[in-house]
C-alpha cells in the first residue's frame, strides 16, 4: 500500500450513521500534494470497540468487504455484534444473516448479556435473517439471490454473514458431490464471494463475513483474496492464563497499527489494547526542566533539587527497604503541590495501601475521595502490558495526573500472563516511553535480591530504561541491620554521590548523615575504613577535584560532605 | 416444567382473544374452514420466528412447547409439528369441546411457547417479536417474571 494512499484514507473523522455516504469531498488544506484533489475520500465507521478504531487507523472503511476470522470462542460474533449495534440506525439498518452456525435464538440469548446490545434497536435498526434452510436445500446461487433480495429490500448499512465458513463448506461439498475436478468448488466459491462483495458494496453496505479458520488456511484462500479487510482473532492458553489477540492482517486503503494487539472480553464486549497505548498522535508535551520534590527534603538535595519532571525514576532495593514508602512520599508531596497522582499497585489492595500510608502520616484518603488520586489495583494474573498501560493512561487522563507510581515492577510482572513475561523488558520500555510521553513523572519500585557482594540495580536489566536510579539497601553496621540510600544515576544533571543512612519513622523516611568510616558499603557488609585505602581515596578525590576545577562543573557535593 | 408464568399466560389469552375475534369477523371472500385460534397464533409467530431463527429453530421451540402443554392436556400428544413448523392434528383436540371461545389447552400451548421465548431471548425481545406479528396489538403493562415470582 502506498504511503500517499494511506495518508489520504486516514484523513477525516469517523463517519456517523446520520451522515450521507459515498460523497467526494473538497481538498483540505493539509492534503498531501501528491494526491489528486478529486480522489475519493474513504469515510470511516466507528467500530464501537474501545481501542479498535485506533488500531484500524481511525475506523472501518465504509463499504468495505471484510472477514472476521479465528478459532471458535475467540470473540468473532461478539465483535460483529458490537460493530453492528454501533452503526445500525432505522435509516441504515444492519442485517445479520445466520447460516448454520450458532443458532440465532442461542446467539441472541447470550449476546443480549452485553451492554452494547440495545434491544430497542432490534425492531427497526437490527434484523436477523436465518439462511440455514436455504443453505441446506439450495445451491450457492440461490443463497446469493436470497441475500441480495433481502439487502435490496432493507437497504442496510451493515451486513454480517455468520458463519460464512458454512457457505464455504457448502461449496466444497457441492464440488465433491458433482464429481467434477478439484478446483470446481473453489471457482464457484470465488465467484460467489466476488458477486457478494460486488453487490453489497454497490448497495453501500459495509460487510463482515465471519468464519472459523486456522492460520494454515490463510494462504491462497480465495475468500481472503477478495476481502478488503481481514481481522484475525486468536486466543492461546499460556500455562493457566488465556490471552486473546487481534491482528488486522489486511485493511485496504487504511494505515493500521501493525502487530498483535491484546484484547479482553468483558460485559461491555471486546476491548482492544493497541500497542500504541492510544498515544499514536503527535505529542504536545515538551520536556520540562522543572524538578519535583520527592517529599523527603534531604533526598531532594541529594538529587540536585528533586526528580526531573516528566522523567522516570527507579527505586531499587530489597523487600522492606522503604521503596513503597518513598513512592508514597512522592505522591503525597505532589498532592500537596496540587499535582494529581496515580498509584498502580499489584501486591496489596488500595485500601490497605492507603492505610499503610496513613500510619506514616501520609493521608491519601482525602485525595482519593476528591479524585486527585487514584490507587489502581491490577492483579488478574492474565494481564498484558498493553492492558495495564491502558488502565494507567486512562487514569492519568482522567485525573490529569502529573505523578505516577508503579509499585512494583515485580508485582506487575507476576500479574502478567506468562507469555508476556518473556517480553517484559521490551514491554517496560514501551510503557515508560508511553507514560513519559504524556508528561507524567514515573516512579517505579523494583525489588532487588541482596547478595551481599555487589550492588545490583534490578533483576530485569532495566536500569537503562530509567532516567534516574535510587538504590536502597541494608547494611550491617555495628551489630545492626541499617538502611542506606544512594543516588546511582540521574540523567538530568548533578547529584550527590553520598551513601547515607536513613530510617523509616512514624512520620515517614528520615535521611541521616553520610556513612563515613566504612569501606565496602555497597556490599552491605562494610568494614572499618583502611588508612591505606583512605590515602588512595584521597588521591582519587584530589584528582576529581582537579578535573572539576578544569571543567568548572562537577557533581554536587553537599554541605555535609 | 408445567408451571407457566402468569404474565405469559395473560399475553397468550390476549393473543388468542384477538385471533378468535378475527375468526368470527373474517374479511370478505374468506370462507376457509375454521382454524383454532391457537393454530393462528402459532402460525403468526412462525412467520416472525423463522425469519431469524429458521424453520428448524421454530420447530424445536414449538415441539418443546407442545410437549410441555401435553402434560396439562394429554390430548395434545396427538398433535404434531410439521416440517414447515405448522401444527397438525388439532382437530382431535377440538372435538367434543366448546368452540365459542379459546380453550384452556390453547392458552397453555401459546403461553408455553411465549414462556420458552422469554427463557431463551428475554422478555424484551419476546415482546418485540410479538409486536412484529401483531403490530396493532395495544400496549399493555407486562408483569415481569420477577414481579410474578414476588
Amino acid at each position: 500500500m502506498k504511503r500517499k494512499t494511506t495518508l489520504r484514507a486516514g484523513r477525516g473523522t469517523p463517519a456517523t450513521p446520520s451522515e450521507k455516504t459515498g460523497t467526494r469531498s473538497s481538498t483540505p488544506s493539509n492534503q498531501d500534494p501528491a494526491i489528486p484533489s478529486n480522489a475519493v475520500v474513504i469515510r470511516k465507521l466507528r467500530t464501537g470497540v474501545v481501542g479498535l478504531d485506533e488500531v484500524l487507523g481511525g475506523g472501518l472503511p465504509e463499504f468495505s468487504f471484510n472477514i472476521i476470522a479465528g478459532s471458535p470462542g475467540c470473540g468473532k460474533t461478539t465483535l460483529a455484534h458490537q460493530i453492528m449495534f454501533a452503526n445500525a440506525t432505522p435509516k441504515k439498518p444492519a442485517i445479520y444473516f445466520t447460516v448454520l452456525g450458532e443458532p440465532a435464538i442461542k446467539m441472541l440469548r447470550y449476546q443480549q448479556q452485553f451492554s452494547f446490545f440495545d434491544q430497542a434497536k432490534l425492531d427497526k435498526s437490527v434484523r436477523f435473517v436465518n439462511l440455514s434452510d436455504m443453505v441446506l436445500k439450495n445451491d450457492l446461487g440461490a443463497v446469493l439471490a436470497e441475500i441480495i433480495k433481502v439487502v435490496e429490500e432493507v437497504g442496510p448499512g451493515v451486513v454480517v454473514v455468520d458463519s460464512f465458513r458454512t457457505v464455504v463448506r457448502k461449496a466444497q461439498s457441492m464440488n465433491g458431490g458433482s464429481g467434477s475436478g478439484g478446483g470446481g468448488g473453489e471457482v464457484e466459491l470465488q465467484g460467489f464471494v466476488q458477486s457478494l462483495a460486488l453487490h453489497l458494496t454497490s448497495w453501500q453496505a459495509t460487510t463482515f463475513l465471519i468464519g472459523e479458520y486456522s492460520e494454515g488456511e490463510l494462504r491462497d484462500n480465495p475468500v481472503f483474496t477478495v476481502a478488503d479487510g481481514l481481522f484475525w482473532l486468536s486466543q492461546s492458553i499460556e500455562r493457566n492464563s488465556i490471552v486473546r489477540k487481534l491482528q488486522v492482517m489486511k485493511c485496504r486503503g487504511q494505515e493500521t497499527v501493525p502487530g498483535l494487539h491484546t484484547f479482553r472480553i468483558t460485559g461491555d464486549g471486546l476491548q482492544v489494547f493497541p500497542r500504541t497505548f492510544g498515544l499514536s498522535g503527535p505529542t504536545a508535551k515538551k520536556r520540562s526542566t522543572q524538578r519535583q520534590s520527592t517529599g523527603v527534603p534531604e533526598l531532594d538535595i541529594m538529587m540536585g533539587g528533586g526528580v526531573a519532571a516528566g522523567q522516570s525514576l527507579l527505586l531499587a532495593g530489597p523487600s522492606g527497604s522503604g521503596k513503597s514508602i518513598l513512592g508514597t512520599h512522592f505522591i503525597a508531596e505532589g498532592l500537596k503541590q496540587g499535582e494529581p497522582g496515580i498509584i498502580a499497585v499489584f501486591e496489596e489492595l488500595p485500601d490497605e495501601y492507603a492505610a499503610r500510608a496513613a500510619k506514616l502520616g501520609l493521608n491519601l484518603d482525602a485525595a482519593r475521595k476528591n479524585g486527585t488520586l487514584e490507587v489502581i489495583y491490577l492483579r488478574p494474573l492474565d494481564l498484558s502490558v498493553d492492558e495495564t498501560v491502558h488502565e494507567i493512561v486512562a487514569a492519568v487522563k482522567r485525573t490529569k495526573a502529573k505523578r505516577v507510581v508503579i509499585d512494583s515492577l515485580v508485582g506487575f510482572e507476576l500479574a502478567l500472563a506468562p507469555g508476556f513475561r518473556t517480553d517484559f523488558r521490551e514491554s517496560l520500555y514501551r510503557m515508560i516511553a508511553a507514560l513519559t510521553r504524556l508528561g507524567v513523572t514515573i516512579v517505579s519500585t523494583v525489588e532487588v535480591e541482596e547478595d551481599f557482594t555487589s550492588l545490583g540495580l534490578s533483576n530485569y536489566a532495566i536500569s537503562f530504561l530509567s532516567d534516574a536510579i535510587i538504590r536502597l539497601r541494608y547494611v550491617s553496621l555495628d551489630g545492626q541491620l541499617r538502611r542506606m540510600i544512594v543516588v546511582v544515576k540521574m540523567r538530568s544533571g548533578k547529584h550527590s554521590i553520598d551513601m547515607r543512612e536513613f530510617e523509616v519513622t512514624s512520620k515517614g523516611i528520615k535521611i541521616g548523615a553520610r556513612l563515613t568510616g566504612y569501606q565496602a558499603l555497597t556490599t552491605g557488609i562494610p568494614g572499618p575504613w583502611d588508612r591505606g585505602l583512605e590515602s588512595i581515596a584521597g588521591t582519587m578525590e584530589g584528582m576529581r577535584n582537579r578535573e572539576e576545577g578544569v571543567n568548572s562543573r562537577g557533581r554536587a557535593q553537599e554541605t555535609d560532605q | 416444567m408445567d408451571w407457566i408464568f402468569p404474565a405469559s399466560r395473560d399475553l397468550a389469552r390476549r393473543l388468542l382473544a384477538r385471533e378468535s375475534a378475527r375468526e368470527k369477523n373474517p374479511g370478505r371472500g374468506l370462507a376457509a374452514a375454521p382454524v383454532p385460534p391457537a393454530a393462528r397464533v402459532c402460525d403468526k409467530l412462525r412467520t416472525v420466528l423463522t425469519t431469524f431463527a429458521g424453520v428448524a429453530g421454530f420447530r424445536s421451540l414449538l415441539t418443546r412447547a407442545l410437549t410441555l402443554a401435553a402434560t396439562h392436556t394429554p390430548e395434545l400428544k396427538e398433535v404434531t409439528v410439521n416440517a414447515d413448523g405448522s401444527l397438525s392434528g388439532l382437530d382431535s383436540v377440538e372435538s367434543g369441546k366448546k368452540k365459542s371461545a379459546p380453550q384452556e389447552w390453547e392458552e397453555v400451548l401459546v403461553a408455553q411457547l411465549l414462556d420458552l421465548l422469554v427463557t431463551f431471548v428475554g422478555e424484551g425481545l419476546m415482546h418485540q417479536l410479538v409486536r412484529q406479528a401483531w403490530p396493532d396489538l395495544p400496549a399493555s403493562p407486562f408483569r415481569s417474571r420477577t414481579e410474578d415470582k414476588s
